[in-house]
């Protein structure tokens, strides 16, 4: 992963940018309405308490959730890992003979890279979410962004994407592209045989799996085929529906702005013979890959998480250079956590640096997660294993030995001034920054006033 | 009451009329300020750039500030 080459190309893309912009617009000020409409601070305590008790004893919660939902019909299998997730989806598809596969938004699908694998096993899968519909139809693009995945997208590209693809008339109001999307998939929905979606949390004392959305497709793919199939993170467990409805106060506030997302589905247990609609088997992936490493480790608080995207909506990193940049699944705080805890931190050497420590991510976390400090001690354990370039461990040394040298550091100071002075050339900026040119390749410098503090009051005391 | 001033690097290098202005400020509060001249860095950058070691130099800093404090106290 080339993390500097992209956020820097990123950083230069002013139409990016404007398109953020106007996302950032609507989920910041969204969530700012949203969370004036509770006690902010009681709720977000109340949340953290919930995932932090099922975090604690994660075994008993799983097993718990395994017992009911098998009680109602649900069978729980486990993977370790995203080949394991393919392996067992592609052999339930096999099981039922299924040709195609309708899916809802579901990350632990991106992890395993799950469609190239059904494709591969001749199933073909088929993104319903509009936004993951329009990535897959061009060319299988990667998702930006967590809840909103063609966020770097212009209604134009989309109008054009879908001109090209649909072979229609081109159609530039969102109402009408977005008839034009529901018509293609609807013929899909009615053909598949398999529903795919993700989940946002698992209830253990129902069995349940709950899942937040806004377009409907979440309830078309987990009602009608004849199969459904749940893949999720292990860490999603919940104890009770009472702990489910204190989450839902904060979720949808936190990552749309909304006091409720559009649709809310608790689903439970497969079709029963007085149910009109619902999937006759039904299966649950309950998956680790990485996450069961982290409990108990300085990392736990990262499983928390509830994937609402309030940290990278507020990330001014994210706003500037887009979900892209970070090379994988989980963009902006959270992925720059998460992606090196889950890849291997040799694998994602910039994401833990991928941040200013601004602690806006910290302050909107509906579940207080710690993300500064999270990133800060994967720095640490970067330098403890020797993962840094040498030249910016070797400038950490000088500094640290200037320090401890009043003297010397008082006179390299003025030496210092001196040299940037020398480099503004007598304006306020320094457009290049001499020995450490890449500081200065997406900014400017400001100029010092021309000597140091201490200098400067030194003479005034004389 | 006297203060002892910690001006940091950013204030020492780029914008010293900061620490003026928080002199003026303090006296204009009543207080005398004392500035220990042997004062260096806080150690923020090797902490955030995951240094532990280095960063340690913030322990010279508590020195140096803890001198500033004895300085405070004279009366």
């Amino acid at each position: 992963m080339h993390f500097k080459a992209r956020a820097a190309e990123a950083a230069a893309d002013r139409a990016l940018q404007a398109k953020l912009g106007t996302a950032k617009g609507l989920f910041v000020e969204g969530r700012k309405r949203a969370v004036a409409e509770i006690d902010l601070e009681a709720t977000r305590e109340a949340s953290k308490a919930i995932r932090n008790t099922c975090i604690a004893d994660l075994d008993l919660w799983l097993e718990r959730f395994e017992s009911e939902a098998t009680k109602r019909g649900g069978q729980v299998l486990w993977a370790r890992d995203g080949a394991e997730i393919c392996r067992l989806v592609t052999e339930i598809a096999r099981r039922h003979g299924v040709r195609k596969a309708i899916k809802s938004k579901s990350m632990l699908s991106e992890e395993a890279g799950l469609n190239a694998a059904l494709e591969a096993a001749g199933v073909q899968p088929v993104e319903t979410d509009l936004g993951e519909y329009i990535l897959q139809i061009n060319d299988n693009e990667l998702p930006s962004h967590i809840i909103a995945p063609a966020i770097h997208k212009t209604r134009e590209e989309v109008a054009e994407l879908f001109e090209r693809v649909h072979h229609r008339p081109r159609k530039t109001d969102i109402a009408e592209m977005t008839r034009e999307a529901r018509e293609m998939l609807r013929a899909h929905f009615l053909s598949a045989e398999m529903g795919i979606s993700g989940g946002n949390f698992l209830v253990a004392e129902t069995g349940s799996v709950a899942l937040v959305t806004n377009e409907g497709n979440g309830r078309m793919v987990t009602t009608l085929p004849k199969v459904h199939v749940v893949i999720t993170g292990v860490e999603k467990v919940i104890p009770t529906l009472e702990d489910l409805a204190t989450l839902m106060r904060i979720l949808p506030r936190s990552a749309t702005g909304q006091t409720i997302s559009n649709y809310f589905s608790v689903l439970t247990g497969v079709k029963r013979p007085e149910d009109t609609d619902g999937p006759e088997h039904l299966y649950f992936i309950l998956v680790d890959n990485g996450r069961v490493d982290l409990v108990g480790s300085d990392f736990q608080d990262m499983l928390r998480c509830i994937r609402c995207a309030a940290c990278m909506n507020h990330c001014p990193v994210y706003q500037t250079i887009g979900g892209h940049a970070y090379g994988w699944v989980y963009p902006g705080p959270m992925g720059a956590v998460l992606t090196p805890l889950f890849v291997g931190l040799e694998n994602a050497i910039d994401l833990p640096h991928a941040a200013t420590l601004c602690n806006q991510c910290g302050v909107v976390c509906p579940v207080k997660i710690p993300l500064p400090d999270l990133m800060r001690k994967l720095r640490e354990q970067q330098v403890e294993r020797g993962l840094r370039p040498w030249g910016e461990r070797a400038a950490l040394k000088l500094w640290a030995w200037l320090a401890r040298h009043p003297g010397l550091y008082a006179l390299a100071a003025k030496f210092g001034v001196r040299y940037l002075n020398w480099l503004a050339e007598g304006g306020d900026r320094i457009r290049v920054m001499g020995l450490a040119p890449s500081w200065t390749a997406g900014r400017d410098f400001p100029a010092p006033e021309g000597k140091t503090f201490r200098e400067l009051y030194s003479e005034k005391r004389k | 009451m006297r203060v002892g001033l910690f001006v940091t690097c950013l204030v020492d290098l780029l914008r010293p009329r900061i620490g003026f202005a928080a002199i003026r400020l303090l006296q204009a509060a009543g207080c005398e300020v004392v500035v220990p001249v042997s004062q260096t860095c806080c150690g923020q950058p090797a902490y955030n750039s995951g240094d532990r070691r280095a960063a340690r130099l913030g322990d010279e800093t508590t020195r140096v500030l803890h001198i500033a404090e004895i300085l405070a106290g004279e009366p």
